[in-house]
């Protein structure tokens, strides 16, 4: 009987036969905590308590969440991540580095076939290079920086087969958007999702990160593509660390198979207050928005800020918009200012940011008053997501966000893309 | 007896022949200004006493540049607040989201604030403009919005106190050493109350940057304004920025009335640094023992333009931040952004491993973005010190100019950039 690729990694990292639904132990190849969540871990740390790491090597933490500080209190906190990786020599990658799980790739840092934790729900982000990384509790990241092991149930797994091509104004957001609608937010609850299909061939490995991250919204334990030519160029030029590419077997028994052909798909929207409410741009209505934000682990990459300057070039944000822009790292930022496209985000009136996670998780650098709508790039429009909870979320691709933002409401960026 | 400036500005606003020190008059406003922090307070008198039409909403400019983008829930309302606000009143002149810089800086650069003009703000450091030859000075938010509805204010017209700086400026000393050293000389309450006109050879050789780093410091020696006579610098400053009304240019007499004279000869200045918690606490950096840093920041009113930025990147330039110090760079609007870019300073900051913020406040006053923790150290190019303005109470800002601030921040301890190894 054939196997997935989430039972393949299990038992490379456990070193005996899996399948899905064995309760493992596993050692993993990489723990991540952001700044968020790592207070606490170091806090569960002592507690437990640790007195070393299992391999300070393995260990990355990332202040992304509130960088710069907005506060004295998380300014603390901070200072409490900075002693612990000093007094164990683990890396940290300070303000403005950029958000946890582009730098987790960008950086080399996750190779194919690792098996990787973050306290961070959408850890799941690296299965777009052929990774299983999963989101993990801060006390669970304790223990794992204490043991470099953690029990996990081999979970099932859903093959999700995207055919077609998508059309132009069409983007992989919108596809996670759709498969979010199609599936729900708790379609595939603690199983893998594998995306396949001739649309995940046609897409960079910048635009399959956008849908392993979102597989958290649809419960997934993991999202993850199994990896092709792209992607090990990709990987070989951030990274030296040898690495073993895991594929699924092509017998492999799946939960369930779902097909669809994204050829006639069309920019997709998430209405406030759960990512699975998704219609297509053009039955939404008229929604004037306050604010738009283009960023985050989903979409702040260069190819996310590309379109997004396409679309604004040479012309001005709505008077009664604000466009906050948070490039996903600072490479990412020096990219964008080398080829222009700040210059024309800031021509045209919208407003750069410090690389990180922004106002996606409502801490601040752009939190909504109450009343408005905000046209999000981001994962997720939960009430009070981005701090207030008489604001309106709704998520959409980076170049529906740039249209939104020049025209004062959700708007189809097809028109500005022919 | 004749005038100074700051007289001859009151005058002419106040339909006099002539004022002097000590006299209370009533004065027409050109420009009443307001931020985010100050605004909604204003507004909200204003509805408290019914009063819903403005005398001229053209005189009116809100800037949302404290919190912004919004920090919190209460950020994001009061921005709500103001633009509500200036939609009801066409007040064409206000400020938020992307067409937000710092307000100190943002006005002029706008052309709205223009030599002989009399500009009220609610802020401290609308003492700013002074650079250009206008009066101007902070008030509080009622005082602001009685201007808005009446386009007048009072005022008990401040006596002058004439500092005359000769000599030239050695190197990494700016305009922010040379209102360092004289706050240090006369201490935060020297000049309470009173209109500091900076004149002499020495403020001759600063840029318009560097004059407007001094006025903007003058409330920190408790001055009512700070003046300087605008000059050909000044004048072909404005000449490339669209002007809303017709510069006035005011020269003091030479029989005004000096409350004091002070005379300071720059050549002997070095690099300042002011020591927590007062401005007025400064030294020279030579004599200083070793102050490690957890940050730094440039920015501010005080020193957030572009040959602020230019200093920086000088020092910044194929040098790496110091591991375990943040270095935090604020440009002052957005067009000074745009130009930074194009010059390569901001590729220099990033590669350096600064982290660059939006053009703001930021952490100037402890709102967000760069907040102290307890212990923790600053070197800050911005105009205050007090305790716990940039965070905890128990921490520590080091007030000094952008040379300063950078090269620290690559050293890790406070240092000038030829000490640098």
């Amino acid at each position: 009987m054939g196997k997935t690729i989430a039972e393949k990694i299990f038992e490379k990292k456990v070193g005996y036969p899996v399948k899905a639904g064995d309760l493992v132990i596993a050692r993993i190849d990489m723990a991540m905590g952001q700044d968020g969540t790592t207070p606490l871990a170091i806090q569960s740390f002592k507690e437990m308590g640790g007195k070393k790491v299992f391999d300070p090597s393995r260990i990355v933490f990332i202040i992304d969440h509130n960088a710069p500080s907005q506060l004295e209190a998380i300014s603390m906190l901070h200072d409490s991540m900075r002693k612990f990786a000093e007094n164990y020599r683990l890396t940290l990658f300070e303000i403005g580095c950029g958000v946890c799980h582009e730098i987790m790739v960008a950086k080399g840092l996750v190779v194919p076939g690792d098996l990787v934790i973050g306290a961070d729900s959408h850890t799941c982000t690296y299965g777009a290079i052929g990774a299983f990384s999963t989101g993990v509790g801060s006390t669970e990241l304790a223990a794992a920086m204490i043991s470099g092991q953690l029990w996990f149930k081999v979970p099932e797994t859903i093959l999700v087969h995207l055919n077609g091509t998508l059309p132009p104004g069409v983007f992989s957001k919108d596809v996670i958007l759709y498969l979010a609608s199609q599936i729900g937010a708790d379609g595939a609850t603690y199983q893998a999702i594998e995306f396949a299909g001739p649309i995940i061939d046609q897409l960079s490995v910048d635009e399959r990160l956008t849908i392993s991250n979102m597989a958290v919204e649809l419960g997934a334990k993991a999202g993850i593509i199994a990896p092709d030519e792209k992607t090990l160029t990709w990987v070989k030029q951030r990274t030296n660390k040898p690495f073993e590419p895991i594929f699924p077997d092509p017998n492999a028994v799946y939960i369930k198979e779902l097909t669809y052909d994204c050829s006639t798909l069309v920019p997709q929207v998430a209405l406030p207050h759960r990512v699975d409410t998704v219609t297509s741009i053009g039955s939404l209505g008229e929604v004037i928005i306050q604010e738009a934000y283009l960023g985050t682990c989903t979409n702040g990459r260069s190819v996310d800020i590309e379109i997004a300057a396409k679309i604004l070039q040479d012309k001005k944000v709505h008077p009664k918009v604000r466009l906050i822009v948070a490039p996903a790292s600072k490479e990412i930022l020096l990219e964008a200012i080398e080829k222009g496209w700040i210059e024309t985000i800031v021509k045209a009136g919208g407003v750069l940011v410090t690389p990180g996670c922004g106002p996606c998780v409502g801490t601040h650098q752009g939190v909504p008053g109450d009343g408005w709508n905000v046209v999000s790039t981001a994962n997720r429009n939960f009430k009070g997501r981005m701090g207030n909870n008489k604001a309106f979320i709704y998520l959409a691709s980076p170049a529906t966000v740039a249209a939104s933002a020049l025209e004062g409401k959700i708007t189809d960026p097809r028109k500005y893309l022919r | 007896m004749g005038m100074t400036i700051t007289e001859k500005i009151i005058a002419a606003h106040s339909g006099k022949e002539r004022v002097s020190a000590g006299e209370l008059v009533q004065v027409s406003v050109d420009l009443a200004l307001a931020n985010d922090i100050t605004a909604p307070l204003s507004i909200k008198e204003l509805e408290k006493q019914r009063i819903n039409s403005m005398f001229n909403p053209n005189q009116i400019v809100l800037v949302a540049d404290h919190n912004t983008p919004a920090k919190d829930i209460a950020s994001a309302q009061n921005l709500k607040l103001m633009r509500e606000f200036a939609q009801k009143n066409q007040i064409k002149n206000f400020f938020e989201g992307g067409s937000v810089g710092i307000e100190h800086v943002l006005l002029p650069e706008k052309g709205l604030v223009l030599p002989g003009d009399l500009i009220i703000g609610a802020d401290s450091h609308t003492c700013t403009y002074g650079a250009l030859g206008a009066f101007s000075t902070g008030m509080g938010s009622t005082d602001i919005a009685a201007a808005w509805a009446l386009g007048e204010t009072w005022l008990k017209v401040p006596e002058s106190i004439k500092f005359i700086y000769s000599g030239q400026p050695n190197r990494f000393v700016t305009g922010k050493d040379f209102i360092l050293f004289i706050i240090g000389e006369i201490g935060v309450e020297g000049a309470r109350y009173c209109a500091m006109e900076f004149t002499g050879s020495g403020i001759s050789t600063l840029s318009m940057d560097g004059r407007f780093t001094m006025a903007n410091m003058a409330v920190e020696a408790g001055a009512k304004n700070g003046i300087m006579e605008a000059d050909t610098l000044t004048l072909s400053m404005l000449s490339n920025i669209p002007l809303s009304r017709k510069p006035k240019i005011y020269r003091s007499d030479s029989d005004a009335e000096w409350k004091d004279v002070i005379e300071v000869n720059v050549s002997s200045i070095e690099p300042q640094i002011a020591l927590p918690h007062l401005p007025e606490n400064t030294q020279s950096v030579f004599s200083l023992p070793r102050i490690s840093i957890n940050q730094s920041v440039i920015g501010s009113c005080t020193n957030g333009r572009i040959e602020d930025l230019r200093q920086a990147a000088e020092v910044l330039r194929n040098r790496k931040v110091h591991v375990g110090v943040r270095l935090y760079i604020f440009p002052g609007t957005p067009a000074i952004l745009l130009q930074a870019e194009k010059e390569g300073l901001v590729q220099i900051f990033l590669e350096s491993g600064a982290v660059l913020c939006p053009p703001s406040c930021g952490p100037c006053l402890g709102g967000h973005l760069g907040v102290l923790a307890e212990g923790e150290r600053c070197v800050s190019t911005t105009n205050r010190n007090f305790v716990g303005r940039m965070g905890h109470t128990k921490s520590e800002v080091y007030l000094a100019n952008p040379y300063i601030a950078a090269s620290s921040a690559i050293a890790g301890y406070i240092i000038t950039p030829d000490q640098l190894m």
